[in-house]
């Protein structure tokens, strides 16, 4: 054939059509795979887990369920590759799943809870015809000048509760029996009219960022369960004994979350109003010796909740109807100290629950930069013969996922293999361990092989390996992140169990 | 169809003859030259911050700059391809020679197409083949360099006879580097944006060759050539921004839409300049 024109194109489209076949085979020729150290692979058949590795350029997501792994390429960088495994997860299929942003969905279907605040109705109230001027010093108003407005100053006021529902649909708001009342704060409302006499500015000193109640609020059967939880400040060494009264957990059933009524002109500062028929189903008192710290849901029944009663650190698990089932004493001493909890919940189904928590406190130096220093770590396993703590399991480190089920652990962990004799983080690699829930013995131990050893001399790629470069060790000290060599550096970024319902209580 | 295929052979010969050859000769040979010279071992260390015994194939094709060369080379090829068009107007009146071949008009602005095509197709065809083939002797270049280095972990540990050698690293180097994945992709996905783009440049570019009436016309199809290289290589910004900005973005679905909206714009882009042509009387 003499036309060249259709040479050319032949030729090319077959360059590229043997090419991208080519790449599709080679897309399979990585190494990924799970090498077995110690013990039986069966006991993994407990533990079906998938999960994500990339290097920012392309990624797999892998699954391991029955010991055999299998793996699924994307020619997209590990975020991308992150949100379509949760987009899978959540059952979403076709072009869709390609649309899908994990972070960005939660928060718009969730449910949501928030707080605020109102004078009691015992208050003493100070009213001011004017804006709040103490606290344009910590706001940047951008030049922004007040022309008039109001503020109410309390001396105690009541902290009240609000509840979402999904897709911000229906609203209800609950007083929580606490209390704020301290002669060195000021309770301030305020609103501040702007020069065009149109807009105005409101703000209340408890969404100042020194202050914070946080909101827990879970969906259970056909209704919301919902709980105020102080944070560690309000407790903390500066305002010691502020918080007073109690907090309790509350129930609303779907169908009583209403429209938020139009608020009355004197309501333009606060609200003390309360709507959605909350049930108180049990109250924990709140003061410098009673404090909760994280409540959650625990599979589809019951309720989990950590709090500290005098020097006692407890985790106690209700049922929907406000009825302790379960208790347990973490620690007689220590519990006084612990001011974050952080909780990974995963339930298997939904009377079988496993639950990773991690407790520290939080210590300020010279600095007043915040240091956080573990007190307990734990994991408990909540199914149809009651809640039970794996005392073997501690802190090890590096945790990619931690759960138990049927008294065995599975331990998804990055750790530092010291015979590569390599500085920091570099040498990390992950082991998969089953481990006996009662005696701790390893059943089963085995590492997930994939082309680390490939990419490791890139990240020294900042260091020039001449005879006159520094030690790297000494060179790291000074490392900065190159952000295009950093990311392609191969690791496994996410393990969750296959088919369990995860809940990062952590991120709420 | 044989008249159009006859045509588009004459004019895709007397283009590579005149033109592509140059271009597809000139660019390869620097960036050969700039493979090899500028990222040579032995010219001194231009890339301080990185060790050149650990770059990778990726690594040397990005800080290179061969793809500046690559999209300098296109662009060269769609300013020849409108030259040699708009020069069956400019030089001898050819044009109106070819207008009164026994053709009908719709068959001359199709051998223009295809012609221009299979230049822009044969461009990126060597372009790939030459990046494939320079992987072997660069890679193992950089290898042999690293096995004779000598990285000091520490004043107590030393590690030498580094084997830097990556599995699968041609696979890699073509999804790593931010160049090689936006011109050659390696995944229908990817390649969707590039498609498109390029059908609606090459659309606008053979559109802009054959319509001399307006000069703000021609003007707005050298935009919609733009559009269309903006469409085509949409994938260097969302790894730049993801890489440098540490951004989110997504290659789908926007890929797809951006491929599907070129691809309309695109054969709208037929039926216009059909219509004009057939319109024409000049001719």
């Amino acid at each position: 054939m003499k036309n060249k024109v259709i040479w050319a194109v032949a030729l090319s489209i077959l360059i590229f059509g043997g090419f991208m076949g080519k790449m599709s085979q080679l897309k399979d020729n990585g190494i990924f795979y799970l090498k077995d150290i110690e013990g039986q692979r069966e006991y993994l058949n407990l533990f079906p887990i998938e999960g994500v590795a990339g290097d920012g350029t392309q990624g797999i997501i892998f699954r391991l369920e029955d010991g055999a792994l299998s793996t699924k390429f994307y020619p997209f960088d590990s975020e991308q590759v992150n949100n379509l495994f949760f987009a899978e997860r959540e059952g979403i299929k076709g072009m869709e799943k390609y649309n899908y942003n994990y972070y960005n969905q939660d928060f718009r279907k969730g449910i949501f809870a928030s707080t605020d605040s109102a004078p009691s109705k015992d208050a003493k109230i100070q009213h001011m015809d004017s804006f709040y001027e103490e606290i344009m010093d910590d706001m940047d108003f951008y030049g922004d000048e007040f022309v008039g407005g109001e503020t109410d100053i309390a001396d105690k006021v009541d902290v009240y509760l609000d509840i979402w529902g999904m897709d911000f649909e229906g609203q209800a708001r609950i007083r929580t029996g606490m209390t704020l009342q301290n002669q060195d704060q000021v309770y301030y409302y305020t609103r501040g009219d702007y020069e065009d006499g149109l807009t105005s500015f409101t703000h209340s000193f408890l969404n100042d960022g020194m202050q914070e109640v946080d909101g827990f609020c879970a969906e259970i059967g056909d209704a919301y369960y919902c709980m105020a939880i102080p944070s560690a400040e309000i407790y903390g060494m500066e305002i010691h004994g502020e918080c007073q009264g109690d907090t309790s957990l509350f129930r609303i059933k779907q169908e009583n979350m209403i429209e938020p009524p139009e608020l009355d002109k004197e309501e333009e500062l606060y609200q003390q109003r309360e709507y959605g028929n909350a049930e108180v189903l049990c109250t924990f008192p709140v003061d410098e010796n009673n404090r909760v710290l994280e409540a959650f849901a625990v599979g589809d029944h019951s309720l989990g909740i950590f709090r500290v009663q005098n020097e006692s650190l407890f985790f106690e698990i209700y049922d929907t109807e406000g009825n302790m089932i379960a208790q347990d004493l973490l620690t007689k001493e220590q519990g006084s100290k612990v001011d974050q909890i952080e909780a990974n919940v995963v339930a298997w189904n939904e009377n079988d629950v496993s639950i990773y928590f991690r407790t520290y406190q939080v210590v300020k130096d010279e600095d007043n930069y915040e240091r956080w220093e573990g007190i307990i770590d734990g994991m408990y396993q909540f199914d149809e013969k009651g809640l039970k703590r794996m005392h073997c399991y501690g802190d090890n480190g590096g945790k990619l996922l931690s759960v138990c089920r049927n008294n065995l652990i599975l331990d998804v962990s990055m750790v530092s293999d010291e015979q590569r004799q390599l500085p920091y983080y570099y040498g990390y690699q992950v082991y998969v361990s089953v481990i006996n829930g009662d005696t701790g013995k390893i059943l089963y131990r085995g590492k997930f092989e994939t082309d680390y050893d490939e990419d490791l001399y890139k990240l020294f790629s900042p260091y020039n390996i001449a005879k006159d470069a520094p030690y790297l060790e000494e060179a790291m000290k000074a490392y900065n992140v190159d952000g295009i060599i950093t990311q392609r550096q191969r690791q496994i970024t996410n393990v969750l169990p296959i088919n369990g319902k995860v809940e990062n209580v952590w991120w709420r | 169809m044989k008249n159009t295929l006859k045509l588009s052979n004459y004019l895709f010969g007397w283009f590579f003859h005149k033109s592509e050859r140059f271009i597809l000769g000139i660019s390869l040979a620097i960036s050969i030259i700039m493979l090899f010279v500028v990222n040579s071992l032995y010219s001194g260390n231009l890339y301080e911050h990185i060790a050149i015994e650990f770059r990778t194939y990726d690594l040397v094709v990005d800080y290179s700059g061969v793809g500046i060369v690559f999209f300098l080379g296109l662009v060269s090829l769609f300013v020849s391809l409108f030259i040699q068009i708009n020069g069956f107007y400019t030089n001898g009146k050819g044009m109106y020679s070819i207008f009164t071949l026994p053709m009908k008009r719709h068959e001359i602005f199709f051998s223009f197409f295809l012609s221009a095509v299979a230049a822009v197709l044969l461009y990126f065809a060597v372009w790939l083949v030459t990046m494939v083939l320079l992987y072997f002797p660069i890679t193992s270049m950089y290898e042999k360099e690293a096995s004779k280095a000598i990285l000091y972990i520490s004043e107590e540990v030393t590690l030498n006879n580094l084997n830097v050698s990556i599995t699968n690293g041609l696979f890699l180097a073509f999804h790593r580097s931010a160049f090689l994945s936006a011109c050659f992709p390696v995944s229908w996905i990817q390649a969707l944006s590039l498609c498109g783009g390029m059908f609606l440049s090459i659309t606008a570019i053979v559109f802009a060759g054959l319509y001399n009436e307006y000069v703000f016309a021609r003007v707005a199809l050298f935009m919609v050539v733009l559009g269309g290289f903006c469409a085509a290589f949409y994938c260097v910004w969302i790894f730049i921004e993801d890489q440098f900005g540490y951004s989110m973005k997504t290659v789908m679905p926007q890929s797809l839409y951006l491929c599907g909206l070129a691809l309309f714009l695109g054969i709208i882009l037929i039926f216009v300049a059909l219509g004009k042509l057939k319109q024409r009387k000049d001719i």
